[in-house]
């Protein structure tokens, strides 16, 4: 019964932004033929557009909500007599059903953008999945097959973006202003200003790596997308590790 | 009835004494229904069990029965019962008293006794 | 064992020793006072039965079950807290709503009861609300909640001398009509003293007193007379305030007195619990 309560609360509390963001979505994806439709001489300027990897807007926004899912739940869960266990079960399951929602909600965008995709029309849609991993002759993805693994690629990828966004705002509420204010000021020198220099030092060998790595983890060359899949879940098995460690023994803040 | 704080009896002792007293002058009359304990701590802000205890005081001496699920009622018989009780207290209290102070006095039997007619004529 | 058992409990924050080892007991179906100054640990103690903070040393159970990180043990228990847990955003109605899917003996229709007898309008966001009628939100519910311990935290903050006789008028009827244990955590005795079965006075993070009300009474008592006469009659006791008007004393007195010995012309009272507090607490 409460752990239902609990689930439900952190869900609901997600619900508006949800139907808001879906909603801002279709609208972009509806304007974009109409603008084509009706602009003047589509077929004389031979004009094209393009819709590629709409679904990076999912991950971004699911990001977004893991930061805004952790303060005010935790305070009313503590008010009902939820412990930070069940709280944070909850959360996960929380997560997941909006990364599986999100995902299928990114499979509707592939469809309608298949519906308006055409030479005639001009638009060209390219889902995130084929953008990163698709290569002509080496993996191309179609049909149903590319429904399938856009699915499970995308609910891996919200998971994994909710993941990193709730460990943020934990970590920013167990720190005290002065803690926040130097690592917030302290990352941001150290990604853009000290890593660049360096790396400008010694020739572009950071960035080099960094490349690298984000290459071989998410199975780019490799045109793997279950690498990056795999990749993903260990990330969001560590970040949601890390929270619990946060939370484990977080009090109410005066 | 009051309730008093600072009055150097108990509360609950207050209860049992007020409830006495309007007893005694017909405010609640015999086989009648009294305030329920509830009743009794909201309009006396006080603990229920407070009043619960003082309310004992009076089911144990007989001038109080409960009717389970009704409530509360003066027994019959309740206001003699008051009267014996506190024309004992009445002697202890006021008459004990009297006499010492009159002894300090030189007051005499006949003294007191005149003045006593004289009060009751006043 | 039934009731709340806490057990050698310490806690401290940064250098600053907010409990120190307390060991009390609250009995099912009690109504308790925490009394103490503001700072004196009464909150840091209710967080840590209603687990939001956590002891550093030393264990609470409630109905015999250990309390931390317990979802059943906290099921039993509200904290009304000074601190307000409630989001931002949600509206008194909102929160009600919830409460219910949290604790299934919550009485809504008791609660919108009292929120038109408060004038509560229930429509509003609670963070939008006046600290009086936050108070009275947080009273509200916490009356509804049914739960076996209710703990108030400052019940009557904020409210004016109408709302507070309304608020310990309803204690004793929900008191009376489903009973409960209820904590509540106050400086303001007097008022409260009558509906108190015991008191424990809480000074730097230590338990000063921890009595019934009524034995706690018979630890003193006041004196008042002419000024010549209390001096002299208090002049061997153990005397914990003095006040003058005009040419009448009235002094309080630790200690027990046999009223046959009382000189002339001194009156005796009860002990006055707020000076006693006053007394208790006072740094010296």
């Amino acid at each position: 019964m409460k752990l239902n309560a609990i689930y439900k609360y952190q869900l609901v509390d997600h619900r508006n932004a949800v139907l808001i963001f879906c909603g801002v979505i279709l609208a972009v994806m509806a304007l974009v033929p109409m603008q084509i439709t009706f602009s003047s001489d589509i077929l004389t300027t031979n004009q094209s557009s393009q819709i590629a990897g709409l679904d990076i807007a999912p991950a971004v926004f699911l990001f977004v909500c893991g930061l805004n899912a952790f303060k005010d739940n935790f305070l009313f869960a503590l008010q009902n007599g939820i412990s930070r266990k069940s709280l944070f079960v909850n959360r996960i399951c929380v997560a997941v059903t909006l990364a599986v929602t999100m995902a299928l909600f990114s499979l509707l965008l592939l469809a309608l953008g298949k519906l308006i995709e055409s030479p005639l029309s001009g638009i060209a849609y390219s889902s995130l999945l084929s953008m990163i991993y698709q290569s002509p002759g080496i993996a191309s993805f179609s049909g149903l097959s590319e429904y399938l693994i856009s699915f499970l690629f995308l609910t891996v990828l919200f998971i994994a973006a909710q993941a990193l966004g709730y460990l943020i705002t934990v970590a920013l509420y167990r720190m005290n202003k002065k803690q926040k204010v130097s690592y917030i000021v302290g990352f941001y020198i150290v990604v853009f200003v000290v890593l660049p220099i360096i790396d400008m030092f010694i020739s572009g060998q950071i960035s080099t790596i960094l490349a690298k790595f984000l290459d071989i983890s998410m199975g780019i060359s490799a045109h793997n997308p279950f690498i990056g899949m795999f990749s993903l879940i260990i990330f969001s098995i560590i970040a949601t590790g890390l929270t619990w460690v946060l939370i484990r023994k977080t009090g109410v803040k005066n | 009835m009051q309730i008093n704080f600072e009055d150097e009896r108990p509360i609950f002792v207050q209860i049992a004494d007020g409830i006495e007293d309007a007893i005694l002058t017909g405010a609640f009359e015999e086989s009648g229904q009294i305030p329920s304990i509830t009743e009794l701590s909201v309009s006396y802000k006080i603990n229920p069990a407070t009043a619960l205890k003082g309310i004992s005081i009076l089911v144990d001496e007989g001038i109080i029965f409960k009717k389970r699920g009704v409530g509360m009622f003066v027994a019959p018989g309740a206001v003699s019962k008051l009267r014996d009780k506190r024309k004992e207290l009445f002697f202890d209290h006021y008459i004990k008293k009297l006499i010492e102070e009159a002894k300090k006095l030189g007051i005499t039997n006949q003294e007191i006794l005149g003045m006593v007619e004289r009060g009751y004529k006043e | 064992m039934n009731g709340i058992q806490i057990n050698d409990v310490t806690k401290t924050f940064g250098d600053t020793l907010a409990l120190n080892q307390v060991s009390l007991t609250f009995e099912p179906h009690k109504i308790y006072g925490l009394l103490g100054r503001n700072g004196a640990g009464k909150s840091t103690l209710l967080n840590i039965i209603t687990n939001r903070l956590f002891a550093d040393s030393g264990k609470i159970t409630i109905d015999g079950l250990v309390s931390v990180e317990n979802d059943m043990t906290q099921g039993l228990l509200y904290l009304m807290s000074e601190k307000n847990l409630y989001p931002e955003s949600m509206t008194c109605n909102e929160a009600f709503k919830w409460t219910k899917q949290f604790f299934k003996d919550f009485d809504l229709d008791y609660a919108l009861n009292l929120a038109k007898q408060f004038k509560l309008n229930t429509k509003k966001k609670i963070r939008s609300l006046s600290t009086g009628y936050t108070s009275i939100f947080k009273i509200i519910t916490a009356l509804s909640v049914n739960t076996p311990y209710v703990l108030f935290d400052e019940p009557v903050l904020g409210l004016d001398a109408n709302h507070r006789e309304m608020f310990y008028r309803l204690l004793i009827e929900k008191y009376s009509d489903r009973p409960f244990t209820a904590i509540i955590s106050t400086h303001l005795i007097d008022e409260i003293a009558s509906l108190l079965e015991y008191i424990m006075i809480i000074k730097n993070g230590e338990i000063l007193v921890n009595e019934s009300c009524e034995s706690l009474l018979r630890k003193g008592y006041s004196v008042t007379g002419a000024i010549k006469h209390v001096d002299t009659f208090i002049a061997d006791k153990e005397v914990i305030g003095e006040d003058v008007l005009g040419g009448l004393k009235t002094a309080t007195i630790i200690g027990s007195i046999n009223k046959h010995t009382l000189p002339d012309g001194i009156e005796i009272t009860n002990l006055d619990l707020q000076k006693l507090f006053i007394k208790l607490t006072n740094e010296e």
